[in-house]
């Protein structure tokens, strides 16, 4: 008895030390300024995020930022995880299509008072619309740092084979449907446009989405309050996508991946998919001139979409301990030189745009083209955006199989996305 | 009263000395109970409590029943129950016919069996993700499936996990081929556990093979079949890995049972509190067949 006493005393003793010891770590909100800040990123392969935060550790004495390199497929949910528990990053790269959903929880705190708006981080070096979709419900609670814009990327080499005379500088919609026909029509290993239907980002950025935006519709109004699903350009755009659809895979349609997509392109069996410049067939797959990145649509009308970028925001767990060292990194970042590091590709500064030689060659400029005309998100960023990008996915699947007519089942999507907006 | 008194009152009031013996090894299971219910019960504890809350302003806010009442008005979660059922019942069902045809097959020594046995385990034993990949492209519109047909004569450029109407039964038939050697172990063990004798008594009394199924070694099986049911339904029930990764819970919610909603409630759109309450709901869900079990287990016991 007199043992289990000791025993009982003994784990009185240690939990009480492990609770003070515990409340001791996590008091983070002292006065000293802390030094050492954590950065959490997707795995960046080129290693050279990597680079940069060892050259900042050196140019920085007295500073220490460790970086956090997490798997893209698991990015979001290590992200949703750690703000949720409080324990994580001080800062962090958000996927732009995923930071409503973080800012609606209230997961990020307001990012400009910490990092202060000047030089590299004034207003107006960055690409209007893309620092008006790193806000949130009024409040500028990231700063962007890339765009993911996607176009209409067609095989040149492929298409000539099939019979399609070069589009040039527009296209239309018929001319479109009518070249993928022809490269759907050169056999069976053959897709004339290819799509991935299983994941709900595609369908708003890369599917159905921006053909509704390109036939002038929408997914609501603008004061966010009801669903426009129901009208004749949404129609238009996803009857057009089925068009398309019709020339690729069906089984794409629960493809939970883009890579067949990707490889086809590379391989010369698919004659066209709505991607990014990061999709781009690389060399060593296929010769570069064989591809064209073309804007497709008469000027007024170029089919594209611009969300799918990188945000940077901080945590409202981090304290003002760490403001300091914030700052710092932050002001550094986004020098033209360093920002393309976290990039490689299209940074979200103005002052970025010469340091990002991996995009000079003129098969981008529709990029950059896209980036100066400010294009605007297909979906206005909002706390349900998952659920409305899950429920279009849905809805583009069962136009896609026709089990549905276009007008019923955005009609039927109709109701459901009001849902989302009045939650 | 006097005498009784007398009696009592040179004995202690403590228990006596074999229960005392008896208590000790309790008191040393303690830990190891203390730590089981802080292992199994704290989670479920504070899973139920986070499905009354929300997250607003970067904590969780208490909102009661809030969840429930939402997740309850949501057409698509009747639509996902149904789904479940219509999955959990696919699926055992398959795997148990296929168990257990397989199971009488192989209830005999042979060369041929003793070696065609384990064969059988081999889908069992083949991680989730690989049978995933490979039905998938069964699937396919140029997969196995439609080049079968049409050495039948059926031409077929179906993608069977790209329609809704064939979809999910596609899903069922690739997880009962995954599953069913663990009937199939069960259903053997089961079987070659019946005496001998018994069965040669029937055979001795003139009863055919089937009748001495039915009549002499079914009867004897019932715990194991039972048992077996109840573990495969809350197993098929709670699956997630092979329809996410075949379908994604596509295409247009055809194959979004409730795992796979769980997933993307708190892993897609980061509701934890929403997911929560819906796990507290599949909670409850699995919890029938288990209740059921027990209410026969002490039915039969009792007499």
């Amino acid at each position: 008895m007199r043992n289990i006493r000791k025993i009982g005393v003994a784990a009185m003793a240690a939990a009480m030390v492990l609770t003070v010891a515990s409340c001791s770590s996590s008091s983070s909100g002292s006065a000293a300024p802390s030094k050492e800040l954590s950065v959490w990123i997707p795995s960046d392969d080129s290693g050279r995020v990597a680079a940069y935060i060892a050259a900042f550790n050196t140019s920085h004495p007295g500073y220490t930022v460790t970086l956090r390199q997490i798997p893209f497929a698991q990015y979001d949910n290590a992200l949703g995880q750690a703000f949720r528990a409080g324990q994580g990053p001080d800062i962090a790269q958000i996927n732009g299509t995923t930071f409503p959903s973080f800012a609606s929880k209230g997961y990020l705190q307001p990012i400009v008072p910490i990092v202060g708006d000047t030089g590299e981080l004034a207003t107006a070096n960055f690409y209007p619309n893309l620092y008006q979709a790193a806000a949130f419900d009024g409040k500028q609670l990231s700063l962007p740092i890339d765009t993911g814009t996607r176009v209409m990327q067609y095989n040149k080499k492929l298409l000539a084979k099939a019979g399609v005379a070069p589009f040039g500088e527009t296209t239309s919609y018929a001319d479109l449907l009518s070249a993928a026909q022809k490269v759907r029509a050169l056999g069976d290993k053959y897709q004339g446009f290819c799509y991935v239907g299983g994941d709900k980002w595609y369908t708003v950025n890369s599917n159905a989405g921006p053909f509704v935006i390109q036939s002038g519709g929408a997914f609501m109004n603008k004061e966010q309050t009801k669903a426009t699903l129901d009208t004749p350009e949404a129609e238009a755009g996803f009857n057009f996508f089925k068009s398309m659809a019709a020339t690729g895979d069906k089984s794409n349609l629960v493809a939970t991946a883009s890579s067949t997509c990707v490889e086809g392109f590379g391989a010369g069996t698919v004659g066209m998919q709505f991607d990014g410049f990061w999709d781009i067939p690389s060399k060593d797959k296929a010769s570069a001139t064989d591809f064209e990145l073309g804007q497709t649509m008469p000027k007024d009308k170029t089919t594209y979409s611009s969300t799918g970028g990188w945000v940077l925001g901080v945590p409202t767990y981090v304290k003002s301990d760490k403001f300091d060292v914030l700052k710092t990194f932050v002001n550094d970042m986004y020098a033209p030189k360093n920002i393309v590091q976290f990039t490689g590709l299209m940074p979200a500064t103005k002052s970025g745009r010469d340091a990002a030689t991996a995009l000079k060659a003129p098969q981008y400029d529709i990029y950059w083209k896209i980036l100066n005309e400010n294009a605007n998100n297909p979906i206005p960023l909002n706390a349900n955006l998952v659920a409305q990008a899950n429920l279009l996915m849905s809805t583009m699947q069962s136009v896609i199989q026709g089990t549905q007519s276009t007008k019923a089942a955005l009609a039927q999507a109709q109701t459901a996305f009001d849902a989302t907006l009045t939650k | 009263m006097t005498s009784i008194k007398a009696v009592g009152a040179g004995i202690s009031p403590r228990r006596p000395a074999s229960r005392r013996r008896n208590a000790g090894p309790y008191v040393w299971l303690i830990p190891a109970f203390a730590l089981l219910l802080f292992v199994v019960g704290y989670p479920i504890i504070e899973n139920i409590n986070a499905s009354f809350t929300t997250a607003a302003g970067g904590t969780d806010q208490y909102v009661g029943l809030a969840q429930y009442k939402s997740m309850l008005s949501d057409p698509l979660f009747y639509h996902s129950v149904l789904l479940t059922i219509y999955w959990t019942v696919g699926v055992t069902a398959l795997q148990f016919l296929l168990g257990a045809v397989a199971a009488l097959a192989a209830d005999r020594s042979s060369w041929f069996v003793r070696r065609i046995r384990p064969v059988l385990i081999i889908p069992w034993v083949l991680p989730g993700v690989v049978v995933a990949n490979i039905w998938v492209v069964f699937y396919n519109e140029d997969g196995l499936v439609n080049s079968l047909l049409s050495l039948v004569g059926i031409h077929s450029d179906q993608a069977w996990l790209a329609n809704q109407n064939t979809a999910l039964p596609a899903v069922i038939l690739a997880a009962a081929w995954k599953g069913f050697p663990f009937y199939f172990l069960l259903l053997l063990a089961g079987l070659q556990s019946v005496p001998v004798e018994t069965r040669e008594a029937a055979k001795i009394d003139g009863a055919n093979s089937f009748q001495t199924l039915k009549g002499v070694v079914l009867p004897q099986m019932k715990a194991i079949v039972i048992t077996s049911l109840v573990l495969g339904v809350i197993a098929t029930s709670n699956y997630f890995d092979g329809i996410y990764l075949m379908t994604g819970g596509g295409p247009s919610n055809a194959t979004l049972t409730l795992p796979v909603w769980l997933y993307n409630t708190a892993f897609s759109e980061f509701d934890i509190a929403k997911a929560s309450a819906l796990s507290v709901i599949i909670l409850l869900i699995v919890l029938v067949p288990v209740i059921i079990r027990l209410i026969a287990q002490r039915k039969r016991s009792r007499r």
